[in-house]
């Protein structure tokens, strides 16, 4: 059974993961 | 044997044993990640997975690589712990609560290790085998590639490719990683430590109590554990258990083994650049720090007249200390596990002094360069050495170069961001933590002692280090979840910006040496280097180790 909780810590982590792909995306962007 | 000349004698042995391997393994790290030729396993694992494995990926495109590979890590490793107990091995283990598994997924994935929980307890067999250790492996590898790929953009010249993310990982794992992690296996299952996947058994003792005595494949663990710095351990109280970590003989052998690589790495590097003088360099830097960061632990370890009056009556500071191994053994380790990412520990580092402890918490505020952790300790200690250059520069009119490639103002600023990065995150978590309800609730410690607790395990996690000042009840979800947070940005951020350094660097064409370079492979640049790391980490940290460590050690 997947708890609520469970879906917290997945979105958590993509929001984690997309944030540092936002800063990479913006260094690259700053780049060119 | 007197115990100072024991402790002498153990600290000799393993400089000269990891003198020893600096040449051999660091040529082999070299030539793993410049041979032209894959192995035939290598080639298998390529085309199950779609991989080209000659083609060379743009710096933006190694990173994109890294972020997809770990956040399908941190998923994967969260739903076998979450659903352990209805797959087998479990030897009955209950699922892992969600707070405990997302902690535990991002410390694994981020070579931290960070572990709310006692392994022995929690975590089954096939959570430990195919979850944890898998990442014990993969992290390491990780850590390595990132390093290798920004030695390449010395190496390189006017291309914006620093090599590929997928061959790097795979044979950083296939060529160094599992052959050491077998010899070393082998050795500390030599030395008494266990290997199995008998169920646990619960015994009667002699006045009549029961007691369960665990099993696992401890001695596998344990040895890529120590190699990859990962640091952990299958039991709570890590290598002060004697399954772990049973005898003096695999005392040693675990400090080696996570001293090993990151001491052999700038021989790669020097190899790589074709300069062993620029490796020299650089680890005479590591070994100064280091064995700096052993006699001060040592000392206020072992002189009582800074320990206070209970250690002072029983003739030494044995709170927290492993007797088998004694304040020595507990110094050296200590140390060894803090300069590295590690983590791992054979004592309580909340019992050491507090100047002690204040140098373990130093160490790893340090960034962990002297020598660092797999891979990392090498990016971390070559942008420090940029800046020292730059910082010479400055000083002295020469030309900002280092290793044939231009300090420009695009570089500094990746630098920048690069050191920025890890203060931003551990003072911010702790300032929220010490400020907030959520925070100070599980603070058992009051006055200062409570307040480089919190430090530390920021630190520590941002660090991806893994050890921790016990007395926090880090298990609180507020704790889990920062924790979790700080971990995964205090591991990729520096990374993105190691490795968008590296592209620049790899962009440039090669500039020749002058009389106008400074020469980097001298005694004044490595005193010039250590005193950059010294001051740099000092006047960041140092407001919160005066009132942490230094308030308390003088009270």
């Amino acid at each position: 059974m997947w708890y609520l909780s469970d879906w917290f810590y997945v979105v958590l982590t993509i929001v984690v993961f997309a944030f540092m792909y936002l800063i990479l995306k913006g260094i690259e962007t700053f780049e060119r | 044997m007197n115990s100072t000349l024991a402790a002498w004698l153990q600290f000799l042995f393993l400089v000269a044993a990891l003198a020893a391997c600096y040449v051999p393994l660091g040529n082999y790290i070299a030539k793993t990640f410049t041979d032209k030729n894959h192995w035939r396993v290598e080639r298998g694992i390529y085309k199950l997975t779609g991989v080209d494995p000659d083609a060379d990926m743009r710096w933006a495109v190694y990173v994109r690589s890294i972020l997809a590979f770990s956040l399908v890590a941190v998923l994967f490793l969260y739903l076998i712990q979450r659903t352990q107990h209805w797959l087998f091995w479990s030897v009955g283990m209950a699922n892992v609560p969600t707070d405990t598994a997302w902690n535990t997924a991002a410390s694994f994935v981020t070579n931290t290790n960070w572990q709310n929980y006692a392994g022995e307890a929690t975590m089954g067999y096939l959570a430990q085998q195919a979850g944890l250790m898998v990442q014990q492996f993969m992290s390491a590898a990780v850590g390595l590639a990132v390093a290798i790929a920004m030695i390449r953009g010395f190496t390189r010249s006017r291309t914006d490719r620093l090599g590929n993310f997928w061959v790097d990982v795979t044979r950083g794992t296939i060529r160094l990683l599992l052959p050491l992690a077998v010899i070393g296996c082998i050795l500390l299952m030599a030395g008494g430590a266990i290997e199995n996947l008998a169920n646990y058994h619960t015994i009667t003792t002699l006045s009549g109590a029961h007691q369960t005595i665990p099993g696992g494949t401890v001695a596998s663990q344990e040895a890529i554990k120590d190699l990859g710095n990962n640091g952990g351990g299958w039991f709570n109280t890590n290598a002060a258990h004697p399954f772990e970590n049973p005898n003096p003989f695999t005392d040693i052998l675990i400090i080696f083994m996570l001293l090993l690589i990151p001491f052999s790495t700038p021989r790669a590097f020097g190899k790589m650049v074709g300069d062993n003088r620029q490796g020299y360099a650089l680890v005479a830097v590591m070994v100064i720090i280091w064995a700096a960061a052993v006699g001060g632990v040592s000392f206020f370890e072992t002189h009582l007249g800074t320990a206070g009056v209970g250690p002072q009556l029983a003739h030494g500071t044995y709170e927290g200390v492993e007797t088998r191994f004694g304040p020595p053994g507990c110094s050296l380790f200590a140390v060894s596990t803090t300069t590295t990412s590690t983590g791992s520990v054979n004592c309580f580092h909340d019992s050491l002094t507090p100047f002690g402890g204040g140098i373990v918490l130093l160490d790893i505020a340090l960034g962990e360069i002297a020598p660092g952790g797999i891979g990392a300790g090498m990016y971390g200690i070559l942008v420090l050495a940029m800046v020292t250059v730059f910082v010479a520069g400055l000083m002295v009119g020469r030309t900002p170069e280092y290793i044939g490639k231009k300090i420009r103002p695009a570089e500094m600023k990746y630098a920048a961001l690069y050191f920025l990065t890890l203060p931003v995150l551990i003072l911010t978590f702790t300032a929220i933590a010490i400020g907030t309800k959520w925070g100070q609730e599980a603070i058992f410690n009051p006055g200062s002692h409570g307040l480089t607790e919190v430090v530390y395990a920021y630190t520590s996690m941002a660090n991806n280090n893994g050890s921790a000042f016990a007395g926090l009840g880090s298990a609180a979800p507020f704790y889990q979840i920062t924790g979790g947070i700080d971990m995964l940005l205090g591991r990729f951020l520096p990374e993105i910006f190691a490795l968008g350094l590296a592209g620049s660097l790899a962009r440039q064409a090669p500039v020749p040496r002058s009389a106008g370079t400074l020469d980097t492979r001298t005694p004044l640049f490595v005193g010039m280097l250590v005193g950059v790391v010294l001051i740099l980490v000092g006047l960041t940290y140092f407001p919160a180790l005066a009132l942490g460590p230094l308030a308390e050690g003088l009270h």
